[in-house]
């Protein structure tokens, strides 16, 4: 008797410890910073973002759950492509007067370069930064899938789920269901690689997820009047997706207010589960619409290749500014150089539908201020 | 008129009428809140920019993209010639159904201005006008989008509109009302496509008087344009053509009751008995379900039969109110003859002419061309609608002197009743005019009441109500059975009485116990005394 109660003693400490290290192990995977796969938003040097070419085994980085979703639903590659640069470019123009500007690692077909992902090592960190970054990509996934579906180039989404139900439901009520589908897919494949219990996981989940409510509460509702003549005595209102600068500017306030929290580690009978909690009693707990952070953010100021840090040496600043964009507070207190420069630019531009810019040359001088 | 059933009917028999009715108009908002789906639905998706090919139709599935912003393309066109955008309804994967029953396009842009233009010397344009040369095509072919030869040229025309946006400076952006397109009054084919190009005046042939150099230099960058398709509901037509044949049948029972009551009647019909049959005769024309051809053959004539349909209705119902109260006037000059009531029909005439014309200058031309639409002639439009609002507040002033008239001899005739059967009958022939008023009232004021809520609370109502509640469904079946409801309660209270000679009870609260027997004289000469005996004190 005694001996069996050890012997399951045993079997249940081996059995913790195995997924322990099966907990472990996926964390080295899940906090290897950002998402590798993101480096299909990353345009070649040789010009625009190829979306057509994408094939599963050439984008980096995927777990088995991805890489299956990818092969069942090839089509919608492209779009998640799309949707990533989405996010990728409105972090970089959210951002680009702070100390991290959301800078990316140019692509090169070089191993180790897309080893370490687009971002480099930086987001490995769970900052505020990496926080804003996943939601931010998320909703861009969200948005993307939703657009595409929108414009009929998708064959699995919205109303048609190949069913003789959705046909009837499409004869009787009609249909457009493309955020949710939108949504959903961003959950199904950017959610994938976070299935974990660490804390990590969760925080990527929870700001990930804060992301695509985000684009789901900035969702325009728009009617239009259309009886005789545009009279309203008919009118028909329909959900539209939102400029996607909205969301980012949301997300953006976001990042700025986001929730400090400190994980907190339990047993429970699936083994070591971790759970976040609020770090300071006093503020109250976030919601799910608050980005959620547990590490402080990096000095971002000074280079720091290790990290992946580019520091903000050589950065142009605003020397009027006493913002985060101003010489002060961007160049870390080491001052700036300025440089009297002049440049030829096009002025007085006229523009003719649809792509024709006549334009004088014009030769401007100005002060370039640049962070020591 | 005689004695009315409205007079001799009991109160239990007429709560218990209104009762029913009651039922009958709640169990019409349930099937529009719970059975019937949203009146109609948009679907808005991208029109995807393409480069123009020899082929005769440009498919977005097959086409060579032309991308419009150039700071993510690399693919940007020289030429507008060149551009084409294009898309095809419906969504992949679906064709549409006859049940839809029209279709309307609206275009929204993004329209920016182009980064290299100096901003500081930039004047905004808010209302430029855009030419379109639109063209849509049809085709019932299956994988006719993959097919450029499958489709079939539908119409083909060059359209100005008047673009109405708001420029938001700090994104240097307009944000532009969605401009309509086309409408198709019938949908007898499985997939349309609508191509569709901005042509630049100075680089075109000026062989349409519709282009010239101004042309399309106005409207700056568009790098974006989304189409959105509003349809009818297949859901929403087989309800509303259902409740429409029950009700035509309901309401035949009434109408032919009413007349063959009219018709035994000794003498001859009164014109106030001709117009209460034809305001039934007018209902039953806009009950009759005609839609039902749709379903069978293209009648794309079908929304502007519905539009006409409706107006006749509305002329009938005003010209009803006018007589109804003029016939209660009891001045012996007015009575009778529709010639009294020259000024007040003319204004409904010229009303309804004015509205039909406006109707026939939009949605008569759509059937030929369904690009066309009235506001590419602003003048007329408006002229149209002057003289439509002129005349209808011309009939609303008519129709309150009227009423102002009527109030006015009752209130002077009651101060010389004298306290007989006179007296009775007289307070018997107020209260009908009263109680008719009660319930035109409420109707009016309900389906104004009901159009405020479901205009202003549309958007809000997702989040009161669960998303399977459709209150703009609710609101169509619940007005239109509001207005059978009224006209069925015209016909059977205000038909002649069979029980012309018994005792009329319970009239209204202040005769209800005088039970006083009618003599078998007409209400006509009654009157007639009652108005001599107006002239004596005058």
């Amino acid at each position: 008797m005694i001996y069996s109660v050890k012997a399951t003693c045993a079997a249940r400490a081996l059995f913790s410890l195995l997924v322990f290290f099966i907990v472990t192990s996926y964390n080295i995977e899940a906090r290897s910073g950002a998402p590798r796969w993101w480096s299909l938003a990353m345009v070649p040097p040789d010009g625009v973002l190829n979306v057509k070419s994408i094939t599963c085994n050439s984008i980096p980085g995927l777990v088995p759950k991805q890489h299956r979703y990818c092969s069942r639903k090839i089509e919608l590659m492209p779009s998640i492509a799309r949707g990533i640069k989405l996010g990728i470019d409105q972090c970089k123009y959210q951002l680009k007067n702070r100390r991290w500007n959301c800078s990316t690692l140019p692509l090169r077909r070089s191993r180790p370069n897309r080893k370490k992902g687009v971002f480099g090592p930086v987001l490995e960190t769970a900052s505020p930064e990496a926080a804003f970054v996943h939601s931010i990509a998320a909703a861009g996934v969200a948005h993307a899938v939703a657009r595409a579906c929108a414009e009929g180039s998708l064959t699995s989404c919205g109303c048609d789920k190949r069913s003789r139900v959705e046909k009837g439901n499409w004869r009787w009520r009609g249909c457009n269901e493309d955020v949710e589908f939108g949504i959903k897919v961003s959950r199904e494949f950017a959610d994938a690689r976070d299935q974990g219990n660490d804390g990590r996981a969760i925080m990527n989940r929870h700001n990930n997820e804060a992301g695509r409510m985000v684009l789901r509460d900035k969702m325009q509702l728009k009617c239009k009047c259309h009886g005789l003549s545009g009279s309203c005595e008919l009118r028909t209102c329909w959900w539209a997706l939102p400029d996607f600068n909205e969301v980012g500017k949301k997300l953006k306030r976001m990042y700025l207010d986001a929730s400090e929290m400190k994980v907190k580690h339990h047993q429970e009978a699936r083994g070591i589960v971790a759970s976040l909690v609020p770090k300071f009693q006093e503020f109250p707990p976030p919601q799910e619409t608050d980005l959620v952070f547990f590490n402080k953010s990096l000095n971002f100021c000074n280079k720091n290749p290790r990290l992946g840090i580019e520091g903000t040496k050589g950065r142009l600043c605003n020397a009027t500014s006493s913002g985060v964009d101003g010489c002060d507070l961007l160049c870390c207190g080491r001052g700036y150089n300025t440089a009297q420069k002049t440049r030829i630019e096009s002025c007085r531009c006229v523009f003719e539908w649809c792509c024709d810019v006549e334009c004088e040359q014009c030769v401007t001088p100005y002060e370039e201020h640049t962070c020591k | 008129m005689a004695g009315t059933v409205i007079e001799n009917l009991s109160t239990r028999k007429l709560v218990v009428i209104l009762l029913a009715l009651l039922v009958a108009e709640i169990v019409l908002i349930l099937i529009g809140a719970f059975i019937a789906p949203r009146p109609s639905w948009a679907a808005p998706s991208g029109m995807k920019s393409c480069y123009k090919s020899e082929k005769d139709w440009e498919l977005p599935k097959i086409c060579k993209e032309a991308g419009l912003d150039d700071t993510i393309d690399s693919n940007v066109p020289d030429h507008p010639s060149k551009v084409v955008f294009t898309r095809v309804i419906p969504p992949q994967n679906f064709t549409m159904y006859r049940w839809f029953q029209y279709v309307v396009g609206y275009l929204t842009f993004t329209r920016t201005v182009d980064k290299r233009v100096n901003m500081t010397s930039y004047v905004p344009i808010e209302n430029p006008e855009m030419t379109f040369n639109f063209t849509l095509g049809y085709s019932d072919q299956i994988g006719a989008r993959l097919i450029p030869e499958a489709w079939t040229l539908l119409a083909n025309s060059i359209e100005k509109r008047t673009l109405s946006c708001d420029y938001a400076a700090d994104r240097s952006e307009y944000d532009c009302e969605p401009v309509f397109a086309f409408q198709l009054g019938s949908v007898p084919h499985k997939q349309y496509v609508l191509n569709m190009g901005i042509p630049l005046g100075r680089f075109m042939p000026n062989n349409d008087e519709r282009i010239d150099d101004e042309t399309n230099t106005q409207i700056d960058k568009i790098s974006d344009m989304q189409f959105i398709m509003i349809s009818q509901t297949g859901g929403f037509t087989r309800v509303w053509l259902s409740i429409k044949t029950v009700l035509f049948i309901i309401m035949l029972f009434p109408t032919v009751w009413f007349w063959r009551r009219v018709a035994i009647l000794a003498r001859k019909s009164m014109l106030i008995e001709k117009s209460i049959f034809a305001l039934a005769l007018s209902l039953l024309f806009l009950n009759f379900p005609l839609e039902y051809l749709t379903i069978f053959y293209d009648v794309p004539w079908m929304l502007l039969v519905t539009d006409i349909r409706q107006g006749f209705f509305y002329a009938v119902l005003f010209s009803f109110w006018v007589i109804f109260m003029g016939e209660h006037l009891m001045d012996q000059a007015h009575r009778n003859k529709i010639s009294a009531y020259r000024w007040h029909l003319g204004s409904i005439f010229t009303a309804s002419f004015a509205l039909l014309s406006f109707d026939l200058a939009e949605r008569g031309i759509q059937i030929v061309n369904p690009f066309a639409t009235i506001w590419t002639h602003p003048s007329f439009g408006y002229a149209l609608l002057a003289i439509g609002t002129l005349a209808g507040l011309l009939y609303i002033i008519l129709l309150l002197y009227l009423l102002y008239k009527v109030f006015r001899s009752i209130s002077y005739k009651r101060k010389f009743i004298l306290p007989d059967h006179r007296a009775v009958h007289f307070e018997a022939i107020v209260s009908r005019l009263k109680r008719l008023m009660m319930v035109t009232v409420l109707t009016a004021g309900l389906t104004v009441i009901f159009f405020f809520l479901q205009q202003t609370f549309e958007g809000l109502f997702h989040d009161f109500f669960p998303a399977d509640v459709q209150v703009a469904s609710a609101f169509f079946t619940g007005v239109y059975g509001l207005w059978n409801i009224y006209v069925f309660l015209v016909l059977s209270l205000y038909a002649p009485s069979h029980k012309l000679y018994e005792f009329s009870a319970a009239t209204d609260e202040n005769s209800e116990n005088e039970m006083v027997a009618l003599r078998s004289t007409t209400e006509q000469t009654q009157i007639l005394q009652m108005t001599q005996l107006k002239d004596r004190e005058d």
